[in-house]
């Protein structure tokens, strides 16, 4: 009983996928037909220069958003957990967390309408681009990495950055040599996370993103209006091999 | 180093942990600090080593006033229960830390640490890879690299298996002795305070209700509590007042002073418990040595003390 629910639900959640998968290395034009085995629709993959240079741009933002991600998510992780007894850190605690829960349609309205009013008053950033959407997946990101970072530092307890300080430690010596290696699978698990949702995201890369920088999920999405295409499946069979890695890196690091 | 603790008070939200307490710990004493779980022990030695601040009162190390100091600069060392050893790193730069820290490492002192504590060899190994009885030697180890003057060990021994216990405890005596260190040890373990240690201070509701050598602490508590938590003495209102009366002080027989009927026998291996009631409804415990027949549950019997045995309680 318990192996037929555990099927049924493993088949809802992977069907459709492999289904997309199988058809990735189909032959016909339509994307739901097969024509035989082929490697054409990734071989066209490969000479669709916009399709490459929106799948590098992914990557890059990706990368980058994850990477500075990591960075505020972590402080914000670090700073939640071990100085967790300032007045309103509740109230902080659930702000920190919010972008999770947040609809991602509210988070991009409201990105957009700060780069905007940011322009006007400063002058940066120049328009919206790679660097915005970069910002908006950072923000998002980090949101995340806190919350693993928060877990990991709660979950380890005080004890070893005390007995550290009892030996003489300063704090910035705490953090180096005891904090941050103990953390560190924590955070590349984060920036593992944090590369994924900025891999696959649509909607705030549409509210943020401007005509220069169309990221791959953009590009696939504007596309589907035309009608799907069995090159579509090529690419996002590869975008699922990118982010299984990733995500299979992440679920180790984690434990 | 002397260690003196002036009027401690912590409270933890409506929770009061320490209420004034004050404590006197000359230097190269082995102090236990013995309570029950809850009775302000750990949260005292926390204070000491200045993780926790006090929410009033003085700590004084060496004659020096420590209260406000953070931990880093304090001149004392903690072993941690749970012995709080880095995972990530080896035994050698566990023990190494601190004298990293204070720039005094040296390769040859470390192993003489290892050497101290018999765990010469074992540098590489991690400590998950090590056995409870081990890492306790590390963190022992660990504890004692940069020679403090005063040592705090938050129940050193808890973590090890009954075997183990009464060895690693003598060790524990030997190395104080050896490096002339103030220790002060917390523990719940009646025994293994007045095995080890020079000064047993007895923590009741976040006061030390007596404070004394192993042999006064037990021939002589001072407070009803004191009694009951050493040796589970027998409690007795005689006209002079509550009295304390140890069952090893009470002589079951055919002749006696008292008559009392058997409750329940148990067998403890060196002696047999015996548990009477008297007549007017007293519960009293005596022990007979276990090469002795024990009377059977139900059977009257005469019990007899000699009244010097019979120690005067203030509450």
């Amino acid at each position: 009983m318990t192996r037929a629910v555990l099927a049924l639900g493993l088949v809802f959640l992977w069907a459709p996928v492999a289904l997309m998968a199988v058809f990735a290395f189909s032959d016909a034009r339509q994307p739901f037909v097969w024509g035989g085995f082929s490697w054409r629709w990734f071989a066209a993959l490969a000479d669709n220069p916009r399709m490459q240079e929106a799948a590098l741009l992914s990557l890059g933002i990706a990368a980058g958003a994850a990477t500075l991600a990591v960075l505020a998510g972590g402080a914000l992780g670090w700073v939640l957990a071990r100085h967790g007894a300032f007045r309103g850190r509740m109230v902080f605690g659930a702000l920190a967390a919010a972008p999770l829960v947040l609809p991602e349609v509210v988070t991009g309205l409201s990105l957009l309408l700060l780069f905007v009013a940011l322009e006007r008053a400063t002058g940066w950033p120049e328009g919206r681009g790679v660097l915005t959407i970069l910002l908006a997946h950072a923000s998002l990101g980090a949101a995340y990495v806190a919350v693993v970072v928060q877990a990991r530092l709660a979950g380890l307890g005080r004890m070893l950055e005390d007995a550290a300080a009892d030996l003489g430690a300063a704090p910035a010596t705490i953090l180096r040599t005891i904090t941050l290696p103990l953390i560190a699978p924590s955070l590349l698990a984060g920036w593992g996370l944090a590369f994924m949702l900025s891999l696959d995201d649509v909607v705030l890369a549409s509210f943020t993103g401007g005509p220069g920088a169309t990221t791959l999920p953009v590009l696939l999405f504007s596309q589907m209006r035309m009608g799907p295409t069995p090159e579509a499946n090529a690419l996002a069979l590869i975008l699922l091999l990118i982010a299984a890695l990733v995500g299979a890196v992440a679920l180790l690091l984690r434990r | 180093m002397s260690l003196r603790v002036e009027a401690l008070r912590k409270n933890f939200g409506a929770a009061r942990a320490l209420d004034g307490l004050s404590l006197e710990v000359p230097a190269g004493t082995f102090l236990a600090v013995l309570g029950a779980s809850g009775s302000g022990k750990s949260t005292l030695l926390r204070i000491i080593a200045g993780f926790e601040p006090a929410d009033a009162g003085r700590i004084l190390i060496g004659g020096e006033d420590v209260t406000g100091l953070p931990p880093q600069r304090r001149p004392c060392a903690m072993m941690f229960q749970s012995y709080a050893l880095f995972p990530h790193l080896s035994v050698h730069e566990n023990i190494a830390y601190g004298l990293r820290r204070a720039g005094t490492y040296s390769a040859a002192r470390v192993s003489d640490l290892l050497a101290l504590v018999g765990l010469s060899g074992l540098d590489a190994r991690r400590p998950a890879q090590l056995s409870g009885g081990q890492q306790q030697r590390v963190a022992l180890a660990r504890a004692l690299a940069r020679k403090p003057p005063l040592l705090l060990l938050d129940e050193p021994l808890a973590a090890l298996d009954a075997g183990l216990r009464a060895a690693t405890g003598a060790e524990l005596r030997r190395l104080q002795r050896e490096t002339q260190t103030t220790f002060v040890m917390v523990t719940h373990d009646q025994q293994e305070a007045l095995a080890l240690a020079d000064q047993v201070a007895v923590l009741h509701e976040g006061r030390v209700a007596q404070c004394a050598s192993p042999q006064e602490v037990y021939a002589r508590p001072a407070t009803r509590f004191v009694a009951e938590f050493l040796g589970a003495a027998n409690i007795i209102n005689t006209p002079a007042g509550l009295c304390a009366l140890r069952p090893e002080h009470i002589r079951v027989g055919p002749t006696g002073t008292v008559p009392a009927t058997v409750q329940h026998i148990a067998f403890r291996g060196e002696t047999w418990v015996i548990a009477c009631r008297t007549a007017d409804g007293t519960a009293l415990r005596s022990v007979l040595s276990a090469q002795s027949a024990p009377p059977a549950p139900g059977v009257a019997v005469m019990l007899s003390w000699d009244a010097a045995a019979l120690v005067p309680l203030c509450a």
